[in-house]
């Protein structure tokens, strides 16, 4: 973390690095590898902020995003030159079971979320399922089960308010967000 | 170019959803990371997503959804009334003549609507069974309910009358006529979170015939 009185532009990278490990474990879905492609991509952004890029600040994250990339593609490949050939299958087809994102939720938001999802009703937590595993948008899912898209989304979104009102009360204990927060 | 996006947007498009479940388009991938690299509110809510991927699978193994036989479920009022699925129970074995729903069975109907196993339930008390004349409903309180609605429906399970209350009590509508020998059925919903509603029983009565 920058310390106080710290220099803007690190204090700037440093409100990106849960972006970065969110992006980066998605992708490479190893936690170690992921810490070494985000500390990469944000030594690689400094000097980039240093030699006067981006020009726009508004530009931030599209800039970083796009060396990120770079930085994850290049971990790809050394890993594809030294790992076993299953290993680099099983990452590449995307057949392992747990979400490398979970290791990002501290088990007290886990368990809070675990009680709040049991309080719904069996019908809301399908809509979830169909939502976050299959990637379903409200109108798909109302086809599926034959209900009106409108109540559909109605449902989702109590469903996912009541699951934030859960995790709010969690949140911090894994990653001080709300002290970075940046929203738009 | 990517497209610029408001969190609002993010929302509306499900792109949480579809972003942790790998369906977005890769222009889609490029505008949604480039816009929660500097959100500290998309960032949480992917590490909520992420939470729910990881428990979510474990919580419905826990709790199936129980099968509902299609006999159960005939007929357009239990379709519209679905949600009560203890009531859709009670009513539907009224319809096919058996006036004692099996406690099991309805056991497993009333864990469809995930009610909490402590919760607190109204229960109707009057009237019930054989009365001469009914001028209103009463019924026990629940202690966090701030709001009750009675509905009262025929044998066949058609709405007859409803009304919303604060108290524990309402008095039946002068415009509702009750037929003498005929059997009727009530049931008390008492709202105890802004959209969460825990029934009471569905409790038969028949006025006596003069």
């Amino acid at each position: 973390m920058v310390p106080p009185g710290g220099k803007p532009e690190l204090t700037a990278l440093e409100q990106l690095r849960l972006g970065l490990q969110i992006m980066a474990l998605r992708a490479l879905g190893d936690l170690e590898a992921a810490e070494e492609a985000v500390q990469e991509t944000l030594v690689r952004a400094l000097e980039a902020l240093r030699n006067g890029r981006p020009r726009d600040p508004e530009k931030l994250g599209a800039f970083v995003r796009g060396i990120a990339r770079h930085v994850i593609a290049d971990a790809r490949h050394a890993r594809q030159r030294s790992a076993p050939l299953e290993a680099v299958l099983e990452s590449e087809c995307g057949t392992s079971l747990d979400d490398p994102l979970a290791a990002l939720v501290s088990d007290e938001e886990r368990d809070l979320v675990r009680r709040a999802l049991t309080e719904l009703s069996a019908g809301d937590r399908d809509i979830l399922h169909l939502s976050f595993f299959e990637g379903l948008t409200p109108v798909e899912i109302a086809e599926r089960l034959g209900e009106p898209a409108l109540r559909i989304r109605k449902r989702k979104s109590r469903a996912l308010r009541r699951l934030r009102r859960a995790f709010s009360r969690g949140a911090g204990t894994c990653h001080e967000l709300e002290s970075s927060e940046t929203d738009k | 170019m990517a497209e610029t996006l408001s969190c609002d947007a993010v929302i509306d498009r499900g792109l949480i959803e579809r972003y942790v479940a790998g369906t977005l388009s890769e222009a889609e991938v490029q505008a949604f990371e480039s816009h929660y690299l500097t959100c500290g509110r998309c960032q949480n809510e992917l590490r909520m997503a992420a939470a729910i991927r990881d428990v979510l699978p474990g919580v419905q193994e826990a709790s199936p959804v129980p099968e509902i036989s299609p006999a159960a479920l005939t007929g357009r009022w239990l379709r519209q009334h679905a949600r009560v699925g203890a009531v859709a129970a009670a009513i539907a074995a009224v319809l096919v003549g058996v006036l004692l729903v099996q406690p099991a069975r309805r056991e497993s109907l009333r864990h469809r609507e995930a009610v909490p196993e402590t919760a607190d339930v109204p229960r109707a008390e009057v009237p019930s069974g054989e009365v001469r004349a009914v001028e209103e409903f009463r019924w026990a309180a629940v202690t966090a309910a701030d709001l009750y609605r009675v509905t009262l429906y025929d044998a066949a399970g058609g709405v007859i009358w409803q009304v919303d209350t604060r108290e524990t009590r309402a008095a039946l509508a002068d415009t509702v006529r009750l037929e003498p020998g005929a059997l009727y059925l009530w049931q008390v919903d008492a709202r105890v979170d802004w959209d969460r509603w825990v029934s009471s029983e569905l409790v038969r009565f028949r006025i006596s015939e003069p």
